[in-house]
Parts: structure tokens; sequence; C-alpha cells
């Protein structure tokens, strides 16, 4: 019966060195948005809720875009 | 069903303590033993989300008694140190590199968001009694 519940925990998946594994950010960024907002709202409407997790997850991915291009920018020049 | 300190003929310390440690125990426990079960089944889902796709990613082995990240992980629920025991102590297992990396970020930061939460209910738990003790 454990073994069975377990048997897709037990070994893990492969990940290649591909641009593709940045997109596993992705869903932990949108826990950290839905997670966040769940506890940061007053009130939990749906309309209001969507709304605030999606502008939290659109800014947190911008933000990381942004750290990536900027320190892309720096090795360009530094390493060339 | 909202409960306070009063409804459970508890001490006000003891309701705190309640909402604390039954969101430490079940993600968003904590929430709704307060009287919102919107917030506590988002929590639950949310967080139950990421900590299973992490183990999913990584295997078992990222829940390691040994590392420290496993001071991160235990943040999700007790139920980590059974993780911890099977895959170290029942089945032996390890895993390496990027799989475990993310595994392991993934599950400590489920972790550390529940902390988050179970604060939250404890300061709601504090209001909801302040408020009561006015009226």
């Amino acid at each position: 019966m454990m073994n069975c519940c377990l048997a897709g925990f037990l070994a893990p998946v492969y990940i290649g060195t591909t641009p593709a594994a940045f997109l596993l950010a992705l869903p932990l960024i949108a826990v950290i948005a839905v997670a966040y907002k769940a506890i940061k709202l007053e009130k939990l409407e749906v309309i209001t809720f969507v709304r605030e997790s999606s502008i939290l997850f659109g800014s947190i991915v911008a933000f990381m875009v942004l750290t990536a291009v900027i320190i892309y920018a720096v090795m360009k020049v530094i390493v060339g | 069903m909202r409960q306070t300190a009063e409804k459970l003929k508890l001490p006000h310390l003891g309701f705190l303590f309640l909402a604390g440690v039954l969101g430490w125990w079940i993600p968003g426990a904590g929430h709704w033993v307060i009287g919102q079960p919107k917030r506590a089944a988002i929590i639950f889902i949310s967080l139950t989300f990421a900590f299973v796709l992490g183990i999913y990613i990584g295997s078992i082995a990222v829940i390691d008694l040994k590392t420290p990240w496993f001071w991160a992980q235990i943040l999700y629920s007790p139920a980590t140190v059974y993780i911890a025991h099977l895959s170290g102590s029942v089945y032996h297992l390890d895993s390496f590199g990027r799989p475990r990396e993310i595994g392991e970020i993934y599950t400590a930061i489920a972790g550390m968001l529940n902390l988050l939460c179970v604060v939250n209910a404890v300061y709601m738990a504090h209001c909801i009694n302040i408020k009561e003790q006015n009226e």
C-alpha cells in the first residue's frame, strides 16, 4: 500500500540543463503570490483575490526577468 | 463555524496556541478554527501543491534530517519527520543535482510560507479575542 502511494515519489524526475528548466520557477511564484494574498487581503472576494494574486505574480516574474537581464548585461560587459 | 476562546472554554493564550499548533500540523487549519474557511482552503491547497510538487521533482530524498533545509521543511508539518524517516531509514534514498535542489527549494519555501500563515492565524485569533472581550 505504502509502495503504491509513494511510487511517484521515490525517484527524482529528469530535469535537463535547458532554458525551459527556468519555467519550474513559475508554479512556485504562483504559490507564493496566492498564499501571500490569502493572508494579506482583509476580505476574500474572488475577483479581488484573483486580480491581486495575478498582479503580484506578474510583478515577481517581471522583476526576476529584469534582474536576469541586468546580470546578463553586466556579465557581457565584464566577461565579453 | 467560528470558534473563539470563550466558545471553546479556553484561556486567551490557549486559543492562540491552538490556532498556531493546528496551523502547523495541517496547513490552513489555524485559519479554519478561527472561522476563515476560504483562507484555510486556499492556504492548504497552495502549500500542499508546492510541497508535493517538491517531493515529486526531487523524490522524498529531499527531506533529509542532516541538511539545514530540514529546519525550513519541518515548518510545513510534523509529518515531514515521518517522510524523512521513510527516505532515510526505510527506503535509504538519495538524490543529487538539479532535481534535488529544486525539490529542496519547493519544500522549504512551502514550510516557510506555512510559518507566515501560522503567525497570521495566531494574530487573527488574538484580534478576534480582543474584539470579543470589548463586546
